[in-house]
């Protein structure tokens, strides 16, 4: 991939022009480029702050709160887990009942007890995967 | 169809390795026994064996049994399992006769498929776990 940085102080907006072979390959890097500044309203504390989508590392619904997890902090969301479903990035997967992860901070896989999976994120907290949802993260990592 | 001709080949190829192991086992233990041969109706049964045991694990790992069980209690009943089907058809059909130290050395033959199965399940899982995480380090370095 042969990337080139123009900085031009004379630009109002920024300008992205991507060249590739196929259509897909440009529209798999607009919806990279799409999200990463997609934010999601969260709570810490009593300050509501923006917290880029790339930037957590996983949902969890726990008596119908929602928290979200990022490398080092925890905020809460008034959404349901299924609205952050609707709403999710293509690298986020549900993993069981009350929790979404983000498979691009994910570092290993790991078998659990009673065929379940267990995912090492990378700042290595270990999430257990259902062994309902091991299929669709089987799929989604396939490319599926 | 294409399911069961999946799960079909799935099975088999697994039987291939639980066989395999079995046999392995099978020759170790006898051998610390002071046996050291082993004949063709052995190697008949044991294939036997490593298809029948192969359905049996095949059951418990799939989700047609949807039970929350430790790896424990999960290798103990399908060892029962495999131990009651055995003795039950061996007494209605009689393939076996079986007195004295004849109980034992079935015993031994039962309990090697059985190792040779789940040593088979844990290389193939092992395998399995290789693979996902080799696509999930495709799959984020293709980000």
């Amino acid at each position: 991939m042969i990337i080139k940085k123009v900085v031009d102080p004379l630009k109002k907006e920024i300008e992205i022009t991507i060249s590739a072979n196929t259509d897909e390959e440009i529209d798999n890097i607009v919806v990279a480029i799409t999200n990463a500044n997609k934010t999601l309203l969260c709570t810490d504390d009593r300050e509501t702050v923006p917290i880029k989508w790339n930037d957590i590392f996983y949902f969890e619904s726990v008596d119908k709160k929602l928290f979200v997890y990022t490398k080092d902090k925890i905020f809460s969301s008034s959404k349901r887990l299924y609205e952050i479903e609707s709403e999710m990035t293509d690298k986020f997967v549900r993993c069981s009942k009350s929790c979404i992860i983000n498979l691009s901070k994910a570092k290993q896989f790991k078998t659990s007890f009673g065929s379940r999976l267990e995912v090492v994120m990378t700042n290595n907290e270990k999430i257990i995967v259902n062994r309902n949802y091991v299929k669709d993260i089987k799929n989604k990592i396939s490319g599926g | 169809m294409k399911k069961i001709i999946e799960v079909g080949v799935n099975i088999k190829s697994f039987a291939g390795m639980v066989f395999m192991g079995a046999l392995i086992i099978y020759m170790i233990a006898k051998s610390i026994l002071g046996i050291y041969e082993v004949s063709f109706i052995t190697i008949i049964g044991l294939a036997i064996m490593a298809a029948l045991i192969s359905g049996v694990i095949f059951l418990f790992e799939s989700d047609v049994i949807n039970r929350k069980i430790s790896r424990f209690h999960k290798i103990a009943d399908q060892y029962l399992a495999v131990c009651i089907i055995v003795f039950a058809t061996n007494h209605i059909f009689n393939y076996f006769i079986l007195s004295g130290i004849q109980y034992l050395y079935f015993l031994l033959f039962i309990t090697a498929c059985h190792l040779g199965g789940v040593l088979a399940f844990y290389i193939i899982s092992k395998m399995e776990l290789d693979v996902l995480n080799f696509k999930l380090k495709k799959y984020n370095s293709g980000l």
